[in-house]
C-alpha cells in the first residue's frame, strides 16, 4: 500500500496529464448525451469545489456561502449577454472582476473576524445575494429568473454542441487547476498554509496576512465568479433558487468528502458525489437516505476526507530521503 | 559596542493591572542578554511589547535608534526582530523543511506574478531558499528529519525548529522565550551548544528562562524583573549575589 501511494506521488504529474488527456478524448468514444451532460456538470463542481478548497482547505476559511460568487458571476454574464448581446470573453472578464470586487469586500470582514463568526458572516452573505437577486426585479426579473440565455459565442464562433460545451469546461477547469496549483506549490501557497496552522507566527514570521487573506479571498470568488458564467449559458436559464445556502454546503460537502487541502481529493470527492447521486436515481426517495450514509461512513473511517491527511509533496520528499539512506 | 535595541521608559497596564512598570533595558550588537523574574513578572509581556503584539501604554521601543514601537508584528520581523514563542507554535501539518522555509518568507521579492507565470526568479529564489534553509537545519541538528512533520517531532526538536524558523527571518535579534522549558539536561546541553553557533554568526539574543543553571551558562547580561518592575541588572555573578532578587525568588526574611 505505501509501495503504490510512494509510486503515486512520483508520478503524479504524469497521472494528472493522463487523467486529463483521456477527458480530452472521452468525446470521440461517448455517444450518449447524458453521459457529456453528466461530465460537464460533473467538471463544474469540481471546479467550484477547487475554488472552495482554496479557501477552506488551505487558507482555513470554512465558509457556507460561496455559492453566493457563482451567483454573482451568473447573474452578471446572464444580463450582458441578454440585454447588451456581449460575447463571452468579455462576459467572463465581467463576472469575474464582479464576484471578484465582492470577494475583497469579504476579505475586508475576514480582518476583523475568525473562525466561526467568519463562517456566519459568509451564511450571511449569500442569503444577502440571493434576496437582492429574488428583489431586485428590474435587473434580475426577480424569482421568474433569466431564461433564454444564449450559446456561447467566441470571436464570432458559436459553440452549441455539447461537445464543445464539454471541451470549453475542460479548458476552464484546466486553467483552474493550474492556477491553484501554481499558488500552493509557491511561496505563496506556504504562506497560506501558514496563515492557516498559526496565524500569529506567520505574523510574526514576516507575512502580511491580511494581503494573502485577500488573495486568496478575491481569486477564490473570481473562479466561483467565471463557475458561475458558464453556468449561465450552460444552462440557458438561471434563477435564485439556485444559488442557496444547501447549494454552497453541496460544494462544501464534496470538498471534505476528498479531503480539505487535497486537490486531488477535491477532484474524487467532486466527481463521486456529483455522479453517484445521478446512478443511484432508481432508488428515488431512497437516494439522499444513501447519500447520508455514505458521509456519515466517511466521516467514521476517514474524518479528514479520502485524502486530506495525505501530501504527495511530503510523500515524495520522504522517499527521496529514505532512499539516500539506503532504503530503511 | 553598537546599541541595537533600546527599551525607554516602557509601562504596560491591562485594565487596572501594571504588567510593567517604567522598564528601561538595552541590548548591544553581538550580546546574549536574559530576562529572568518569577511568574507573571512581565518577561512576556516585554517580548509581546518588543515584537509588536501589544503596544505599550508608555515609553517607546528603538532598533537601531529607530522607533518601532507597536508597529505591525510583521513588519518587525522584515526589520529584523524574530522569536520563538513560550508555547510552541510551529505550523504542525507543514514539514519541518517547510516550516523553515516560511521563515524566509519576507526575505525573497517572488511575487504573485512570478508564480502564476513561473518566471524564472521563482525558480531560482526557491533554491536559494532550499540550500539557506538545509544549512539552518544543519545547524539547529534537525537535517535528518528535515521532511517530517512538525507536530510529529520531540518537544526538544520542536524547540529547536522555532529557532531555526527565526533564525531563517535573517534577524539580527533573535527573542528565545523559555527555549528549554521543559526540557531534560541533555536537550538542554544541545539547546546550549546551538546557542553558542547561533553567537559565532553574530547574532544577538534575548532569552527568558526559568532554568537559572541554563541562564547563568549561557547570558552574558541579565536583567530581572518582578511584578513589572525592573528591580536589577548585571552580569550573572553580580545578580546571583544580588539581595533584591534572591528576596525575590526565594521571599524575604522575616526578621
Amino acid at each position: 500500500m505505501k509501495m503504490v501511494k510512494v509510486f503515486f506521488a512520483k508520478n503524479l504529474k504524469w497521472f494528472t496529464i493522463l487523467f486529463f488527456g483521456l477527458l480530452a478524448v472521452l468525446p470521440f468514444f461517448m455517444t450518449s448525451n447524458y453521459g457529456m451532460r453528466m461530465l460537464t456538470v460533473c467538471m463544474l463542481y469540481v471546479m467550484m469545489a477547487f475554488s472552495l478548497n482554496l479557501l477552506t482547505g488551505f487558507l482555513g476559511v470554512m465558509t457556507i456561502g460561496h455559492i453566493a460568487f457563482m451567483g454573482i458571476g451568473a447573474y452578471t454574464a446572464a444580463i450582458l449577454v441578454k440585454n447588451y448581446h456581449w460575447e463571452t470573453l468579455p462576459c467572463y472578464l465581467a463576472a469575474i472582476l464582479l464576484s471578484g470586487f465582492f470577494g475583497l469586500l469579504l476579505s475586508l470582514a475576514a480582518l476583523k473576524l475568525q473562525g466561526y463568526y467568519m463562517t456566519i458572516l459568509t451564511l450571511g452573505f449569500c442569503e444577502i445575494v440571493r434576496l437582492v437577486e429574488i428583489n431586485w426585479e428590474s435587473l434580475t426579473r426577480g424569482a421568474l429568473g433569466i431564461s433564454g440565455i444564449s450559446a456561447p459565442v467566441f470571436f464570432g464562433i458559436r459553440l452549441s454542441s455539447r461537445r464543445s460545451i464539454y471541451y470549453l469546461m475542460l479548458v476552464l477547469l484546466i486553467l483552474t487547476l493550474l492556477l491553484i496549483w501554481s499558488i500552493i506549490n509557491s511561496k505563496a501557497g506556504n504562506a497560506i498554509m501558514a496563515i492557516r496552522e498559526d496565524e500569529l507566527a506567520a505574523r510574526a514570521m514576516g507575512i502580511h496576512v491580511f494581503k494573502y487573506k485577500t488573495i486568496v479571498f478575491v481569486l477564490s470568488a473570481m473562479i466561483m465568479g467565471l463557475a458561475g458564467a458558464f453556468y449561465a449559458q450552460y444552462m440557458t436559464y438561471i434563477d435564485p433558487g439556485v444559488f442557496t445556502v444547501s447549494a454552497s454546503l453541496n460544494i462544501l460537502i464534496m470538498a471534505i468528502f476528498g479531503g480539505l487541502g487535497n486537490l486531488l481529493g477535491t477532484i474524487i470527492g467532486a466527481s463521486v458525489l456529483t455522479i453517484l447521486p445521478e446512478m443511484i436515481r432508481f432508488l428515488a426517495e431512497y437516494r439522499n437516505l444513501i447519500y447520508g450514509i455514505l458521509i456519515i461512513i466517511l466521516m467514521l473511517v476517514k474524518p479528514d476526507g479520502l485524502l486530506g491527511s495525505v501530501n504527495f509533496k511530503y510523500i515524495r520528499q520522504q522517499a527521496s530521503v529514505q532512499k539516500e539512506n539506503g532504503g530503511e | 559596542m553598537e546599541r541595537l535595541l533600546r527599551i525607554e521608559n516602557v509601562t504596560q497596564k491591562f485594565g487596572g493591572l501594571t504588567a510593567l512598570n517604567n522598564v528601561n533595558m538595552h541590548v548591544d550588537k553581538g550580546e546574549i542578554v536574559g530576562i529572568i523574574g518569577p511568574n507573571g513578572s512581565g518577561k512576556t509581556t516585554m517580548f509581546n511589547i518588543i515584537t509588536g503584539i501589544y503596544r505599550p501604554t508608555e515609553g517607546q521601543v528603538l532598533y537601531q535608534d529607530e522607533p518601532i514601537t507597536g508597529m505591525e508584528p510583521y513588519l518587525i520581523s522584515r526589520k529584523g526582530l524574530a522569536r520563538t514563542f513560550q508555547n510552541i507554535r510551529l505550523f504542525s501539518r507543514m514539514t519541518a523543511f517547510d516550516n523553515v522555509v516560511i521563515g524566509m518568507h519576507a526575505r525573497t521579492k517572488t511575487n504573485m506574478c512570478d508564480i502564476v507565470l513561473h518566471l524564472p526568479r521563482k525558480r531560482r529564489e526557491e533554491k536559494e531558499c532550499e540550500e539557506r534553509a538545509m544549512e539552518l537545519l544543519k545547524l539547529v541538528d534537525l537535517y535528518d528529519v528535515r521532511y517530517e512533520l512538525a507536530s510529529s517531532l520531540s518537544y526538544g526538536h520542536q524547540r529547536r525548529l522555532e529557532i531555526a524558523r527565526a533564525l531563517a527571518t535573517g534577524a539580527e535579534i533573535l527573542l528565545l522565550d523559555e527555549p528549554a522549558a521543559g526540557m531534560n539536561e541533555q536537550e538542554t546541553d544541545e539547546l546550549l551548544q546551538i546557542i553558542r553557533r547561533i553567537k559565532e554568526l553574530k547574532k544577538t539574543v534575548i532569552l527568558i528562562d526559568h532554568d537559572m543553571k541554563f541562564v547563568m551558562n549561557i547570558c552574558e547580561r541579565l536583567y530581572v524583573l518582578n511584578y513589572g518592575v525592573l528591580i536589577a541588572d548585571g552580569t550573572p555573578e553580580e545578580i546571583s549575589k544580588n539581595q533584591d532578587v534572591i528576596d525575590a525568588y526565594l521571599g524575604e526574611d522575616d526578621e
